[in-house]
């Protein structure tokens, strides 16, 4: 059975008004348990908008969301029941702040949950770990963080929640490179240490071409590809067409390709470019 | 629920009403407000709500959306009638039951109250309707410029309020964002008694504040590179100019006060409690 | 002829907590930018380079050393709106700098301010916009466009000052790729059509690639100078500050590390594709 599954969703905003827009028409989607899911799309093709729905935050014009397969929007107990098992990070979180400690803004959700002191206690310094935020900073005003530690401690307040799915909003946006790869790999290891499912929104494909089981890809409000690392980029010209691109290192095969040599178009990272390149050259008797 | 609000709203559809210069505007709306509390009889009314309806179709505003300016305030209108009905004990009594004892005068006074308050508004937001926040900050810049010599200085006013209606919009959508994402995390906005939810608020506000300051220290930086100082020296693009048009508009206004009068003489006043209702 | 030079330039922040001092900002920073450059400055987050920007014109004044615009120290203060002038600073969050409710009444709150004719703002206001490529949008509210939409206003109402100089400060960290090649686009059409000197600080190496020259700061200090060929070629210099390197760099790099003959200075994919083609063609 589907972990987490949507049945032709529409959304509509405006209705009857001359601003009429379908933000979503007719999305599926369906996600196992423990999938590294990437959802991508530019801006306004609709995909922030699907995340809204999937934490039972937005409320579906039509179609219907289902949580272990039931539908989320059953009863209105339910609604509050799925925030805290989809957690939903915003983009630049680190703007949502509130709390006079570090400790308190990660307690936020888990105090809403109604837990007790002992358990809350544990979940945020267990959040904490995994963002890599030291416990000295823990009492400190997350006012007076860096940006990268706030965006940190941002989403450590909704891993604390300890949501089955973790969805995060363009968790890299406006972040230097050092901070982008600090924040890619902590969500790495927190799946690989927990085993749960995770949905990164990007709208770049360098970020997640190389973790994600599976990329949707948005465009105009509906799902235009969907499948592996390997099928999505296998469609490079469609993705070029809507806006979005592959890696730098992609391109250098896909051209090679054009040009005749027999090299794979599904390379990725550079360690991979290197190997095939270097078997191109050896084949050739050179290196 | 914030958004629906059309107090302020600017709609631009080109009109010789929205061509006038924002000080004609201004002082046409001032102008208005006192012709209609001069008005002391149906007639000068019906004489203001007529002149209106030719404003308004001149301004080729949608009349539902004027009507839909007046939905903020329907009920004070109810209340105000309501009172009016219940207090007002003249002309020939329609209903006695008991306590409640209608007569045709309240009735009148109710309504003509009603129309009266619709036409206030209904003009004040043909103002901010017509003529945009920019200019019309910059009819009130232009306007008061002269208090300057009495070392009142109304720029600063006048910037303030451009900048105050430049970020409304940007607040408003800031506050929603806020709002999902710490619903995200479990919190409720509308549960529970009065002191839970202003407590609730706590997630919404700090975060708001902080940003905020942000931005004004962001946007004083940028202000100052495109060299603001205070509006010393300052042109402006759009240069105010009195055209035929405002003349015109002037001599309407001079007919409007005159014609009121002139019918208030000629009518008589409505009745007396209706004199004593206005003086309280 | 340089139109803004750092000299020794040291400055650091005051701290909120009183008697704390902290480490400079800006150390012991000396740069040339010639008139008509078009410049990247390259580093990461606290590296410095944001407080270069707010020194160039003024907004900021250096605690030693000093600050040139063309001729002008940025410490006389009765140069300061002459200053303001010639070097036109644009943000990294267009919300936070537009000050109109319309897009053309923006434009023409820095001319305005400088007290120019109304006639001569009206015709810079529309060569700004149709430059930035914004002119159709006008007279639209600016909290209806997007982020790129917005960050090309941004720049329009600093061209409409006609500087001779515009630092762009992250001016595409917000955006998204559409919004950020439509700034980098407009950004380059400054440069090649009007003349004017750009310097626009980012994280983004591929945007950096785009500039005729890029420094790169790290630790207040700069560190490389030099072509974007020049500056990528030492890819573990550049990557041990945590910034990136064009993926065809680190490539050529490693192949050539293996014996491979390629070229020195391969930057753009096309560059490396034809190589490789050459040298496989050559057997």
């Amino acid at each position: 059975m589907s972990h987490l599954e949507t049945q032709n969703l529409i959304y509509v905003y405006g209705e009857g008004t001359p601003f009429k827009i379908t933000a979503l028409d007719n999305v599926n989607i369906d996600i196992q348990k423990g999938e590294f899911v990437a959802i991508i799309g530019h801006t306004g093709s609709g995909k922030s908008t699907l995340v809204q729905h999937l934490n039972g935050l937005l409320k579906p014009t039509d179609g219907k969301i289902l949580l272990d397969g039931e539908n989320i929007w059953q009863s209105k107990s339910k609604i509050f029941d799925t925030r805290f098992r989809v957690g939903l990070c915003f983009q630049y979180p680190e703007y949502q702040l509130f709390e006079e400690t570090v400790y308190k803004d990660i307690a936020f959700g888990p105090t809403n949950m109604g837990l007790s002191k002992a358990e809350i206690d544990e979940r945020v310094r267990n959040a904490a770990k995994y963002v890599g935020i030291p416990d000295d900073m823990l009492s400190k005003s997350p006012f007076d963080l860096s940006g990268g530690e706030k965006r940190r401690v941002a989403i450590a307040g909704v891993i604390s929640m300890e949501p089955e799915i973790l969805i995060l909003d363009e968790p890299t946006s406006g972040l230097d490179p050092m901070g982008r790869e600090q924040i890619l790999a902590l969500i790495k290891n927190y799946r690989e240490q927990t085993g749960k499912t995770v949905i990164i929104v990007s709208h770049s494909m360098d970020d997640v071409a190389r973790f994600a089981t599976k990329v949707i890809v948005m465009n105009s409000s509906k799902v235009e590809i969907s499948g592996t690392v390997d099928e999505v980029f296998e469609k490079s010209s469609r993705l070029r067409e809507i806006g979005l691109s592959v890696p730098q290192i992609t391109e250098i095969f896909i051209k090679l390709r054009e040009k005749g040599y027999d090299v794979s178009e599904k390379i990725y990272t550079v360690e991979q470019g290197y190997l095939e390149l270097k078997k191109l050259f050896e084949g050739r008797g050179i290196s | 629920m914030i958004k629906d609000i059309t107090i302020g709203q600017y709609f631009p559809m080109g009109s010789v009403i929205h061509r006038l210069d924002p000080r004609t505007k201004l002082l046409f709306t001032i102008v208005f407000i006192v012709t209609v509390f001069l008005a002391n009889n149906f007639i000068s009314l019906f004489f203001c709500l007529l002149f209106s309806i030719v404003i308004i179709g001149l301004s080729k505003i949608p009349v539902k959306t004027v009507i839909k300016g007046l939905k903020p305030i329907l009920l004070i209108i109810i209340i105000t009638s309501i009172l009016q009905i219940a207090y007002v004990d003249s002309g020939i009594v329609l209903v006695d039951v008991w306590k409640i004892k209608i007569t045709s005068g309240g009735i009148l006074t109710a309504v003509f109250m009603a129309l009266r308050i619709s036409l206030l508004i209904v003009m004040s937001t043909m103002l901010t309707y017509t003529t945009s926040p920019t200019s019309l900050t910059n009819g009130l810049d232009r306007m008061f410029a002269p208090l300057k010599k009495i070392g009142i200085d109304f720029h600063t006013v006048t910037m303030i309020m451009t900048i105050a209606l430049r970020f409304i919009p940007t607040l408003i959508e800031e506050v929603d964002k806020i709002m999902s994402a710490q619903k995200s995390r479990g919190a409720s906005f509308d549960q529970g008694n009065l002191m839970k939810r202003a407590k609730a608020l706590i997630p919404l506000f700090i975060p708001l504040l902080f940003n905020s300051i942000r931005r004004a220290y962001e946007l004083a930086n940028a202000m100052t590179c495109r060299c603001y100082n205070g509006g010393v020296g300052k042109t402006t693009m759009n240069a105010l100019k009195f055209s035929s048009r405002d003349y015109m508009s002037i001599l309407v206004m001079a007919g409007l006060i005159g014609g009121i009068v002139v019918l208030n003489i000629f009518c008589g006043e409505y009745n007396a409690e209706f004199t004593f209702n206005l003086a309280i | 002829m340089s139109i803004i030079e750092f000299k020794n330039v040291t400055f650091r922040y005051e701290s909120d907590d009183e008697g704390v001092v902290l480490a400079p900002a800006v150390k012991d920073f000396s740069l040339s930018i010639g008139e008509g450059e078009f410049m990247a400055i390259l580093g990461h987050n606290g590296s410095g380079k944001s407080t270069l920007a707010k020194l160039a014109n003024g907004l900021l004044l250096p605690e030693s050393g000093e600050v040139i615009v063309d001729g002008m120290d940025t410490k006389n203060e009765d140069d300061d709106i002459k200053i303001k002038q010639t070097v036109g600073v644009v943000f990294q969050n267009p919300d936070n700098q537009i000050v109109a409710t319309i897009v053309e009444e923006d434009v023409a709150f820095g001319p305005e301010n400088l007290g120019i004719e109304p006639a001569e703002i009206r015709r810079r206001v529309d060569e700004s916009l149709k430059l930035v490529g914004m002119y159709k949008y006008k007279n639209h509210e600016p909290h209806k466009l997007s982020g790129g939409q917005k960050q090309r206003v941004a720049i329009a109402g600093i061209i409409a000052m006609e500087p001779r100089c515009i630092i762009l400060d992250e001016p595409t960290a917000m955006l998204d790729p559409e919004g950020r090649r439509d700034v980098m686009n407009a950004i380059k059409r400054l440069n090649r059509e009007l003349g004017i000197t750009v310097v626009f600080i980012t994280h983004y190496m591929e945007e950096a690639c785009e500039a005729d020259r890029i420094v790169v700061m790290d630790d207040s200090r700069l560190l490389l100078d030099g072509t974007p060929k020049e500056v990528f070629a030492d890819t573990e210099k550049i990557r041990s500050i945590g910034l990136d390197v064009p993926q065809t760099c680190v490539l050529a790099k490693m192949l050539k590390n293996d014996g491979i003959n390629l070229k020195n200075d391969l930057l753009s994919i096309d560059e490396l594709v034809e190589n490789i083609d050459d040298l496989l063609k050559g057997q």
